[in-house]
């Protein structure tokens, strides 16, 4: 029983005699609610309120029923069982009235998320909102507090601000410092991605600070950004410059390759801690092979003393095949290495200007250095934090 | 000829057969219009009969309520009326069977 029943009393009565059924018409028929309805022996039990108990005995004693009261729950029998016991009723809701308001203000207003900025500086500003020890609750508005503590610190990029029962938990995050950049430079730069040499330069935002024809290594600065606010506007443009990559590659003379010739060989074998015990299958009668190995442990676990595990290996034959190469044909396979390298470097947009190979026999191999040309836009924007 | 094969269907019940046949002509619901008894079954568990017109007996096993339709007789184990209200009864238990008296001419 909840709600409002149990706060208006409920009754549990028995109606005996033959017209229980009538009573329970009687009661439905006055809008009296009956719930649980049970049959016990020769009379009905059930639920009635306990404000209509004076009727339901007058529609009883016309029904011809007996009615006799079995129980009896809710708030007025509460409170009549309490009410020689007043002074603990008045006690308990005191407590609750007392702790009602002690939970009403602010206790402790905490700070986190602060590194270089002190958190008294944070308390200060939400202070001055109006959020301090002592504070009511429910005349804070949160939100005024975060939008005057953002305002009042400049050194903060967010805030927030939560009630935790009696403690008020300010959030806040500083502003990424910049003490990262080395000396000398500002953000916002476009620094060269590579070595090269300046052909040309084109700055749509900031000044340029190399000049065409001057030779660059990675990570010098091309583009300085705008003035006067260099830690706000980055610098923007392209700069080409020759740049230079090499590849190299060695071919041998004798190329062995192994193919597998389809025969293979089982070997079984029972291990106990470590040691082969029991093996089927002799030694493997090819001269090339590869052999894979598969296990499973009987008995005990890994690393134990008392293990024991069976093992099968297949063997798999394998011939070896060789064949020589001429001095045109390695260098013309090293050469195709070698461009596979350098293509792996070079940026999608840039132009080849001009390539060199240079090739070296020896008894064994071809060798190739393959040296590219090509025109490209060095230039990356270096990002806060980039170390670069 | 239809008109005689409806009075044979619906002849043997009193009041509610002329708003059952209407309310078959017209789309309306015949709990709505002929005040018939309304029964939904959650399982073998619960049961709740609307439009009933009052109890007539009770027992741990067997329930009969007076309805429009006749005398509706809901059979279990270990019933309990729940609830009971002008317009719903409510039983909860093992419900067995829901059964309605069959007409004369059935029987017949």
């Amino acid at each position: 029983m909840t709600g409002w029943p149990w706060a208006s009393g409920e009754v549990r009565v028995r109606a005996l005699g033959s017209g229980g059924e009538r009573l329970i018409n009687s009661c439905v028929g006055r809008r009296i609610p009956v719930h649980e309805v049970r049959r016990r022996g020769e009379g009905l039990t059930f639920r009635i309120p306990l404000r209509a108990l004076r009727a339901v005995r007058a529609m009883a004693r016309e029904a011809g029923v007996r009615l006799r009261l079995e129980g009896y729950r809710g708030l007025p029998f509460l409170l009549r069982d309490l009410r020689p016991h007043a002074g603990f009723l008045v006690g308990a809701v005191l407590s609750l009235l007392v702790l009602n308001g002690l939970a009403a203000p602010i206790w402790v207003v905490r700070v986190e998320g602060t590194s270089s900025l002190p958190p008294a500086a944070v308390r200060d500003a939400a202070l001055r909102a109006g959020l301090r020890p002592g504070s009511l609750r429910w005349r804070l508005d949160l939100d005024a507090v975060e939008g005057h503590i953002l305002r009042s610190l400049s050194e903060l990029v967010w805030a927030d601000v939560e009630l935790r029962g009696i403690v008020a938990l300010i959030k806040v995050a500083e502003r990424e410092p910049l003490h990262f950049l080395p000396p000398g430079r500002a953000p916002g730069e476009v620094v060269a991605a590579r070595d090269g040499v300046v052909v040309s330069i084109l700055a749509v935002q900031g000044e340029a600070a190399v000049s065409p024809g001057q030779v660059v290594a990675r990570g010098d600065v091309l583009l300085r950004p705008p003035e006067p606010s260099p830690g706000r506007m980055g610098a923007v443009g392209v700069v080409w410059a020759r740049v230079w990559y090499t590849g190299q590659a060695a071919v041998p003379l004798v190329w062995v390759q192994y193919r597998e010739t389809g025969r293979s060989h089982v070997r079984w074998s029972l291990a106990v801690a470590g040691r082969e015990v029991i093996s089927r299958g002799g030694r493997v009668p090819f001269a090339y092979y590869h052999t894979n190995r598969q296990g499973w442990r009987i008995f005990g676990e890994r690393n134990e003393t008392g293990v024991v595990e069976l093992s099968r290996e297949t063997t798999r034959e394998k011939e070896r095949a060789s064949r020589r190469l001429s001095g045109e044909e390695a260098g013309f396979l090293a050469e195709r290495l070698a461009e596979a390298q350098v293509a792996a470097l070079l940026d999608p947009g840039a132009r080849i200007m001009g390539r060199q190979v240079e090739r070296v026999y020896t008894s064994d191999y071809a060798r190739v250095k393959l040296t590219v040309e090509v025109l490209e836009d060095i230039g990356v924007p270096r990002m806060p934090g980039s170390g670069r | 000829m239809e008109r005689r094969t409806d009075r044979r269907r619906y002849g043997t019940m009193p009041g509610p057969a002329r708003g059952t046949r209407f309310s078959l002509g017209s789309g309306w619901p015949p709990d709505v219009l002929a005040d018939l008894p309304r029964i939904t079954l959650v399982g073998t568990a619960e049961l709740s009969l609307e439009n009933h017109q009052g109890l007539e007996s009770f027992s741990g096993d067997e329930l009969r309520v007076a309805t429009r339709a006749g005398c509706a007789r809901v059979s279990g184990r270990d019933l309990v009326i729940a609830s009971a209200g002008p317009l719903e009864i409510r039983v909860t238990g093992r419900i067995l069977s829901v059964t309605f008296p069959a007409p004369p001419d059935a029987e017949a």
